[in-house]
């Protein structure tokens, strides 16, 4: 008997255990999410997978961008059958953002959020506030409702899975033509003809070419596009590689995620907002980074207890004594992985002058005092000092493990920090201190790093070379919180800011 | 004598099943545990089946001209090296279902092909990832053979057989762990390895999207998963022979030691995988053949030493 009748016969059974699977999820980030998406990693209901061939739901969150939406198409065909397309959207995008995401497929599953009942990072009335305690009570409402939004995707989500293992819902077709991406070229009656010692070009491509590698061998070089749906990437980075084995003959970053100011280091430009905010949106970040890392280095377990601190620190629910708790347990987890510093040591090595073109905890973890809260009365009156790596001492300084220290420090800077601030506020001026350097409005601190990897990466395996990148934290992948009123008034002023490495020049 | 053969190669098979659905839980047990969530046995239980249930009705998906032969072959060579070493592991003192006086020898053999396996995997799916994914392996595997051959060396040395049977009853006094402290640290790590598990499963790591997996689906991922995590049962099960003791053990029947043996020892696998960061292959390449195998050949030379004292006096 065929397998295909055996399924056939063996169905109802199967389906019928495997409608309680966790969902098989491939993530694409769009913009404008309704909900961070790195916190389905907290569930247990469904697997985040990093390929999509063994998915059987494509997520959409959020609206996706033109330059994602080819990548997208090819994504949805590589997943197997029985699979379907669900977009998780955020109900105040517009109609306009979200006509071509929902074009993908023909029918896609929408769940709609409304968000203006989810935490935002300030929200809209804390411009009058006297102190962020109003906005802290806001979060700890909307707490629930994240969940409450994240626990209907996950029933979708589920639901959906029951309905085409059962065969209740139709498998999605294929979008792009079935062609053949390069059709052999060569001639003659098996196609042996053609120029070159090897006859025609096979499949349309050229034949892997040698070159000589760092051991002075001959290998064949692997070009390589990564991205933009690479899972230990932000969302929309791609990278184009060259191989040989696995070492980086030569990268050059070919898009980049658009980037968008936290709504209160965009108010932050333009008057004075609470530290208390300003230190825990800081935080948060440092730990929504720390757990993606944590992850890409196969720590799961510490991964997901980051999450959960960084999630609470958004809501407002624990007290910062708390959080400063929390944060000690996981640093201390972190600091004995001795396996992780041995991975981290020596890679990804920033120092000047080099790194003076990057700003804030990379330049911070390469020795460089390079803080804008210095310049700022009310974080000096707490008498705050910027916290630096040293180089001196150790030969592998401002590599990535002194990323990763230098960023646990500034967690727990920010959470003490947050703590004394009370009521005091910062900034109103043109430049601030943001989660990863100085920020202004036209220019934001990731967008200089893409200029320096094509050098970092030279040479590096590609193992250290995903670490180098992953340590730079070149953001939260097409993560897009709540925009407050004024940054959409000012989405002119933010258009030179949004990265479109397409156009940009790579200096090499 | 057919269907004699036959019924132990069904009985090894059914007993291998057994361990890769049971390894599956413990996983997500171990997982859940070390998160800080209550492990929900019941829940535990029925993951695997699911997941299984599941895959079963995926189809499979291909890539631009894989090889199909090799991709097919592939998690059979790994599944079949596996049940092929478990049948040499005595689960009673009766003996194993597969009765050599070279066991050590074969099963050396057995796991050898384990590289075969996996780097052929990676090279049939026609995609760079799952390419880098089996290039990895090889330098991750000739860096933990010499250390694994080296300890079951060492381990066989006090029988003076290579039996994996004489091994055990070597072991009546004192546990090969106990008399060669080097021996079951070192084969645990080569253990890791050649079960490309957590810190060193290098070649399905995240920075390759899965790699020698990457491109599964379906039937092929579910064989593919299986094959591997039978890796780590008989890597265990082997263990539990060679250093703990088989079968030996009080009160309880010599089965039953095994069986306890081997889970001890497959959950510090699995736990390695939920606590220990990625390692960094040319890090472990560089620690393999500067401490691993010089640690190795102490261990047999100490061994050798204290064999030859024990016949002298």
């Amino acid at each position: 008997m065929s397998t295909m009748g055996l399924r056939q016969i063996l169905r109802m059974p199967l389906a019928s255990l495997a409608s309680f699977a966790p969902v098989r999820v491939f993530l694409l980030t769009g913009e404008n999410a309704p909900v961070d998406p790195e916190l389905l990693n907290l569930r247990d209901d469904l697997i985040l997978l990093d390929s999509p061939r063994s998915a059987t739901v494509l997520l959409i969150a959020g609206a996706l961008s033109e330059s994602l939406f080819e990548p997208a198409k090819h994504i949805h065909d590589q997943m197997a059958h029985p699979r379907c397309t669900v977009w998780w959207v955020n109900a105040d995008t517009s109609s306009a953002e979200n006509g071509q995401t929902l074009s993908l497929v023909p029918d896609p599953l929408i769940v709609s959020v409304n968000t203006s009942v989810l935490p935002a990072s300030v929200s809209d009335e804390s411009d009058d506030e006297s102190d962020g305690l109003r906005n802290t009570e806001t979060n700890a409402k909307s707490n629930a409702n994240t969940n409450d939004a994240l626990v209907a995707l996950v029933s979708a989500l589920k639901r959906t899975q029951y309905e085409l293992v059962t065969g209740t819902r139709a498998s999605e077709l294929d979008i792009c033509p079935d062609v053949d991406p390069a059709p052999w070229r060569g001639v003659g009656p098996y196609a042996q003809g053609g120029t070159g010692m090897t006859g025609g070009v096979p499949y349309g491509r050229p034949l892997t070419e040698r070159a000589p590698d760092r051991d002075s061998l001959e290998l064949d070089q692997l070009p390589l596009r990564v991205g933009p749906f690479f899972h230990s990437f932000p969302q929309g980075f791609v990278l184009d590689v060259e191989l040989q084995g696995d070492i980086v003959q030569s990268a050059l970053v070919s898009a980049g995620p658009v980037m968008r100011l936290p709504a209160m280091f965009a108010m932050a430009l333009v008057k004075p907002v609470p530290i208390v905010v300003i230190e825990r949106e800081r935080a948060r970040s440092h730990l929504h980074w720390l757990s993606h890392a944590l992850r890409a280095h196969g720590l799961t377990s510490l991964a997901r207890r980051t999450l959960r601190l960084s999630l609470e620190l958004s809501s407002g629910h624990a007290s910062m004594t708390d959080c400063a708790g929390e944060l000690r347990i996981i640093a201390r987890g972190v600091e004995r992985s001795q396996v992780l510093w041995w991975s981290t040591r020596g890679v990804g090595v920033m120092r000047a002058p080099t790194v003076v073109t990057a700003l804030g905890p990379i330049a911070r973890a390469s020795g460089i005092c390079d803080d804008a809260r210095i310049d700022e009365p009310s974080y000096r009156a707490l008498g705050f000092e910027p916290i630096t790596q040293s180089v001196a001492t150790s030969a592998a300084g401002g590599d990535s493990s002194a990323r990763w220290r230098q960023r646990i420090a500034e967690v727990a800077q920010s959470l003490d920090l947050a703590e004394r601030a009370r009521g005091a506020r910062a900034w109103g001026s043109s430049v601030v201190e943001g989660t990863r350097g100085r920020t202004t409005q036209t220019e934001q601190p990731e967008t200089r790093l893409y200029a320096l990897l094509p050098d970092l990466l030279q040479g590096l395996e590609w193992s250290d070379a995903v670490t180098a990148i992953v340590s730079l934290d070149l953001g939260e992948g097409g993560k897009v919180r709540r925009v407050l009123p004024w940054a959409a008034k000012n989405k002119a002023a933010e258009a030179p800011g949004a990265m479109n490495m397409g156009q940009m020049d790579h200096g090499m | 004598m057919t269907s004699y053969i036959v019924a132990h190669i069904f009985e090894v098979i059914a007993l291998m099943a057994a361990g890769v659905y049971a390894t599956a839980v413990l996983d997500i047990i171990l997982g859940r545990a070390l998160t800080g969530c209550a492990p929900r046995i019941g829940e535990s239980l029925a993951r695997p089946v699911q997941g299984t249930a599941l895959l079963l009705l995926q189809h499979g998906t291909t890539t631009e001209h894989p090889d199909a032969a090799g991709w097919a072959f592939a998690p059979a060579l790994l599944g079949a090296s596996s049940i092929t070493a478990l049948s040499l592991v005595p689960f009673a003192s009766s003996g194993a279902t597969w009765e050599v006086a070279s066991g050590i020898v074969y099963f050396g053999a057995a796991m050898a092909l384990v590289m075969v396996a996996v780097y052929l995997e990676g090279w049939s799916a026609n995609s760079v990832f799952s390419l880098i994914g089996g290039y990895r392996f090889v330098a991750q595997a000739l860096s933990y053979e010499m250390p694994l051959a080296l300890v079951l060396i060492a381990a066989a040395l006090p029988s003076e057989s290579l039996a994996i049977g004489d091994i055990v009853r070597s072991q009546t006094h004192v546990w090969n762990v106990a008399r060669q402290p080097l021996g079951l640290p070192l084969y645990l790590i080569a253990s890791v390895g050649l079960a490309f598990w957590g810190p060193l499963g290098l070649p399905e790591a995240k920075d390759l999207a899965g790699g020698t997996s990457a491109e599964l689906s379906g039937i092929a991922l579910l064989l593919w998963r299986g094959a591997h995590l039978s890796v780590v049962v008989v890597t265990a099960a082997m263990g539990a022979a060679v250093f703990l003791g088989g079968w030996l053990g009080p009160w309880l029947p010599g089965t039953v030691w095994v069986v306890l043996k081997t889970f001890a020892l497959i959950v510090i696998i699995l736990a390695s995988g939920h606590t220990l960061a990625r390692v960094r292959l040319q890090w472990f390449v560089r620690v393999a053949w500067t401490i691993l195998i010089p640690a190795a050949l102490i261990d047999v030379f100490a061994s050798g030493v204290l064999v030859l004292w024990a016949k002298t006096h």
